[in-house]
């Protein structure tokens, strides 16, 4: 441990009671089962009557071994805010599929150089769905569907209040407990988040969340002037990929560059994102391919339809394709894959009864 | 009698493949390399999930985000492995490890052997027609589209889908040159110099560039664009191998003009890192511009043009019909390989059904082309089917050149002598062998008085010597080495006739 660490209070919060009676426990290893972010340190917390959270702490120590302090100080701080307020939001808005934050706060700790420790505390998932796929006896077609059922409601509930998730990706799907007899995921960590309504820390970046889950017209560099197509579509394209995920075990990012010639790649790729269309076009014709033929047989026709327009690399004509013949309302509109879903999942759970 | 094609106005057109087969060529490489690296901060808590973890998931998530951020390759393949040990075999799980130990292969696609041209076009049409029927939007089916359609000739369904791809992807540097292709292969080079000029970036781009300027050349308009060309190869900072064509087509103006240094130049500027096309037309362009090609040059990828041509000018005739075969399959919509195989196979190794087969393909997309009819004609009358031959004569087109209509004149002949015909055979051949020698054209005079001989001889006709004379006299100033190689076979068939008396 460096004189820094130990001088640092957010890594020496273990069995420090917060305010509403949460005591705090050993901080978690990388163990794969929470992502905590590039600047915070993450611990479980219990109460008295035995419920536990997910503390998130940020680490200010960090910020010291930056490059330039100021500005990398502010930028954390500004995050942190963001992500408090918008979870905040959330749970006023009571958004069953997205993980709300129970409280948050400040902790002053004695006799530390850096004393003064904000966090989160967040509902605690049981995994996230990367080990919930891989550990269950059996996942069966029906829960995947739940998952994505959840999902895709998590984020409709997002854009309903005008929230853009931004950085959609196995590890920030989080897996609870059964609920009404249906297997529950929720979205987590809105670190990224774009507001409607509100300037986030991210907006100015061309790629918010992690790169290799970003939708093409990040990966190529390409910033669309309108804010939906920039921002809604990009999570659409993110859901699908991650429904493509829980049943073939691959991105679409990693379809569609396995199927690219490799200068085509985004990583050696240097001209504009409306030039490399065509190929993508191709790449992504082949990959749907492939995903339809290792869908379960049962939903694979509907079910490929659905990736299929959640994830058209053209961003501008990304969406159901119902919601984008309405003269008004958005094309980026998740009403009737939220639907299709549910309807996927009644199918499914027929034909396994059968 | 055969005809070869004139060669004094080759152009450095673009090819024209399928998508699948020219993605990874280089040019459909972007101007602008990108390098992007793995960002540590990513990949860093994905390695560490992936270390204390045996979930089959949380391994193909890392092995998933590897792949899209193009680490190496011995990067990729331990945690291939690592996935392929926790999952099923046969699960999708497992079959993604096993696909992503196979990416250094590339993913090259299995080059099957078509049974025939046309048969598979249609089978890359049905599949074709799939898919564009589920995705309407994807420019490069309707351009693979287009290219099946004009391998089978159906020029109006081929310029449909090629109007279709540029109205989907206006800009798209594959779709641009593929429709301008198809439009110079129907003779209308004009409007591919308009949709070269309209639809793509030919001020910045180097591969639109060299095509509308061929274009242009074959139009017969001036090459107003030369001075652009000057700017581009030495301002914009492209490389050797995004330049190679317009340095090809440059050294092809130079050269036209009469400027043989400066083609040279030019030439070998191009040769630096050149694809098949710039091979096939420096190869072209080495006698006239007094230069030679290396075997390493003539040894490009694809380079079937360029070697099929540079056998035959060593009159190695065989290899040149095999190499003139694959440069048929690779762009089986083009005139070319369909002349010059057709017509090295039937007049010079006497294999009738490949230059007849050869000929059948490339008249789907020119049927009315009056000297690959009269090769067609020519095979098939040598194997007896004389009823065909004159169905091809009578489908040729106007024969704007005197060698060409001078040829349909012998292969009539030809015909009338398998009829059973020998006087009208005998008056045909006269009358081709007296307008080869009023052009002051020994190499074809020499041909068709060789071949005359060859079937005054087959009827045992004492004429056989007259024709036989005829073609020595002309030989002496005949400059083709496939005129040696009919005299030769003349005498080796008196010879042999001679014999067969004794």
């Amino acid at each position: 441990m460096s004189a820094t660490d130990a001088q640092n209070a957010a890594l020496h919060l273990e069995n420090l009671v917060l305010e509403g009676g949460w005591v705090v426990g050993p901080p978690n290893r990388f163990d794969g089962d929470h992502t905590g972010g590039a600047f915070s340190v993450t611990y479980i917390a219990t109460r008295g009557d035995g419920s536990q959270g997910f503390l998130k702490v940020l680490d200010l120590a960090q910020a010291l071994a930056s490059d330039d302090l100021v500005d990398t100080l502010s930028g954390l701080t500004a995050e942190f805010r963001a992500e408090r307020n918008l979870c905040e939001m959330c749970g006023t808005k009571r958004l069953s599929r997205v993980v709300t934050a129970i409280t948050h706060g400040e902790v002053k700790v004695p006799n530390f150089v850096i004393g003064t420790v904000p966090y989160i505390i967040f509902e605690l998932a049981t995994h996230d769905v990367r080990v919930a796929l891989g550990r269950a006896e059996q996942i069966d077609t029906v829960v995947k569907l739940e998952y994505a059922h959840s999902l895709a409601t998590g984020v409709r509930q997002l854009h309903q209040i005008g929230v853009a998730h931004q950085d959609i990706k196995p590890s920030n799907i989080l897996v609870f407990p059964k609920s009404a007899n249906r297997a529950v995921g929720k979205i987590g960590d809105l670190g990224r988040a774009y507001r409607e309504d509100v300037d986030s820390p991210h907006d100015h970046l061309l790629v918010p969340g992690d790169r290799s889950y970003a939708p093409p017209e990040q990966q190529y560099r390409h910033q669309f002037d309108d804010p939906a197509t920039r921002r809604f579509a990009a999570d659409l394209y993110q859901l699908g990929s991650l429904i493509t995920f829980m049943f073939t075990g691959r991105t679409m990012n990693t379809f569609i560059t396995i199927n690219l010639a490799r200068h085509h790649r985004s990583a050696f790729y240097g001209d504009s994102y409306q030039s490399v269309i065509p190929y993508l076009d191709e790449a992504y014709e082949n990959a749907l391919q492939r995903i339809e033929s290792e869908l379960p047989p049962v939903i694979a026709d509907r079910l490929a339809r659905l990736i299929r327009y959640l994830c058209e690399p053209d961003a501008a004509l990304r969406g159901h394709p119902a919601a984008r013949q309405q003269p008004d309302g958005s094309n980026f509109s998740l009403e009737r894959t939220v639907a299709e879903l549910d309807l996927l999942v009644r199918i499914a759970a027929r034909q396994a009864q059968q | 009698m055969t005809l070869q094609p004139i060669e004094d106005d080759r152009e450095v057109v673009p090819r024209w493949r399928s998508y699948s087969d020219a993605k990874s060529s280089v040019e459909l490489a972007p101007l602008r390399q990108a390098h992007l690296v793995a960002a540590e901060k990513e990949l860093g808590p994905l390695r560490a999930q992936y270390s204390s973890s045996h979930d089959a998931f949380v391994i193909a998530d890392y092995l998933g985000a590897l792949i899209a951020y193009q680490v190496d390759q011995r990067t990729i393949e331990p945690v291939a492995h690592a996935l392929a040990a926790v999952s099923e075999e046969g699960s999708v799980l497992w079959g993604f490890a096993r696909q992503a130990i196979q990416l250094s292969d590339d993913a090259s696609p299995d080059q099957l052997e078509p049974a025939s041209i046309d048969a598979h076009a249609r089978l890359q049409l049905r599949a074709l027609r799939h898919v564009i029927r589920r995705s309407p939007r994807r420019a490069t089916f309707h351009v693979d589209a287009a290219l099946a359609h004009a391998t089978l000739g159906n020029r109006k369904s081929a310029n449909r889908e090629a109007r279709i791809a540029l109205e989907l992807a206006p800009t798209n540097r594959f779709v641009v040159r593929s429709a301008a292709r198809l439009l110079i292969s129907q003779d209308e080079p004009d409007e591919a110099a308009w949709i070269l000029r309209h639809f793509g970036s030919y001020a910045s781009d180097p591969w639109v560039l060299a095509p509308l300027m061929s274009a242009m050349q074959l139009a017969g308009e001036k090459p107003t664009e030369f001075r652009a060309a000057r700017e581009l190869s030495a301002l914009g900072n492209h490389s050797a191998a995004d330049l190679a064509e317009l340095w090809a087509e440059m050294a092809t103006i130079e050269l036209g003009a009469g400027k043989t240094k400066a083609a040279r130049g030019l030439f070998r500027s191009s040769l630096q890192n050149p694809n098949d096309n710039v091979v096939a037309q420096a190869e072209w362009a080495s006698k006239a511009g007094g230069f030679t090609l290396s075997e390493a040059d003539l040894s490009v990828e694809r380079g079937y043009e360029a070697r099929s041509r540079a056998f035959a000018r060593e009159a190695k005739w065989s290899q040149s019909v095999i190499e003139g075969q694959a440069w048929q399959r690779d762009e089986p919509f083009s005139l070319e390989p369909a002349l010059s195989t057709s017509y090295i196979a039937a007049l010079v190794l006497e294999d009738y059904q490949k230059a007849l087969d050869v000929a059948s393909s490339g008249l789907n997309f020119h049927p009315k082309d009056p000297t690959l009819r009269n090769n067609a004609a020519f095979a098939a009358a040598k194997l007896g089917d004389t009823e065909k031959a004159r169905e091809h004569l009578r489908h040729a087109g106007h024969a704007a050149g005197s060698d060409e209509r001078n040829a349909m004149v012998a292969t009539r002949g030809l015909i009338a002598f398998r009829d059973g015909q020998p006087a009208v055979g005998r008056a045909l051949y006269t009358q081709a062998v007296n307008e080869f020698r009023r052009a002051g054209n020994a190499d074809m005079s020499v041909l068709a008085s060789s071949l005359w001989a060859l079937e005054e001889l087959r009827i045992q006709s004492p004429i056989a010597l007259n024709a036989r004379d005829a073609a020595q006299e002309d030989f002496a100033r005949a400059q083709l080495p496939e005129a040696k190689v009919l005299v030769n076979r003349v005498e080796a068939a008196f010879s042999s006739a001679e014999s067969a008396e004794l």
